[in-house]
């Protein structure tokens, strides 16, 4: 899946695109085998409840991909049983629901305007982090990435 | 009005935080390893949720 994320971003442009992998508490062995072999941030649903589980229901069953618009609005759902439907099925969604990110719109309302300067500042002064915010791609948040969003309302 | 647009949006305003979560990145190898996801961190992405309860 880390593959399939970094190809999506890479051959395909789909940026603004992130796999979170689901895990729970009471199985250590998926968390680590996925963490070994991952970049991909990993959630820990809490053993018995289960509540993200429960939040997604009927979807979250083992295996399961679901995946969710910029509002958190069910697009789509597959089982991972095969990485090449998998991909082709995530690439038709991507494709219909992907909107091209604008370079230094932070807070993605499509405009860039001091409030997308706030929004970094922000980051900075809570050691956040935020790919859409980090403008000059060195992977931190710093006065650098304010000057690229100020150039860019500027200009 | 204002009572009307109320009704009107409540339920979507519901409808989109459905599946709305903000827990720690426990992956180290990750870039955002500690930081709360997909809430703040990843907001303004398409998100995909894999789930697994094998291991």
């Amino acid at each position: 899946m880390s593959n399939f994320q970094d190809e999506l971003r890479n051959d395909y442009d789909y940026e603004n695109v992130v796999i979170i992998a689901i895990g729970q508490t009471n199985i250590s062995s998926f968390n680590s085998n996925f963490c070994a072999n991952s970049d991909l941030p990993l959630v820990m649903d809490q053993y018995p409840s289960l509540p993200i589980r429960e939040q997604f229901s009927p979807y979250g069953l083992h295996k399961q991909l679901v995946i969710l618009d910029y509002d958190g609005n069910h697009i789509g759902d597959t089982f991972v049983n095969s990485i090449s439907a998998t991909k082709s099925y995530v690439l038709g969604l991507l494709e219909e629901h992907y909107e091209q990110a604008v370079p230094g719109d932070v807070n993605s309302d499509t405009l860039v305007n001091v409030q997308d300067i706030i929004l970094v500042v922000g980051m900075i002064l809570n050691a956040e982090y935020n790919d859409s915010a980090d403008l000059n791609s060195d992977g931190i948040i710093n006065v650098l990435d304010v000057v690229q969003v100020v150039n860019i309302i500027l200009n | 009005m204002k009572k009307i647009l109320f009704i009107l949006l409540f339920p979507i305003v519901l409808i989109a935080d459905e599946f709305q979560y903000s827990l720690q990145d426990y992956n180290s190898t990750s870039p955002t390893y500690g930081l709360d996801v997909w809430n703040p961190q990843y907001e303004g992405y398409i998100t995909m949720h894999y789930f697994s309860s094998q291991g």
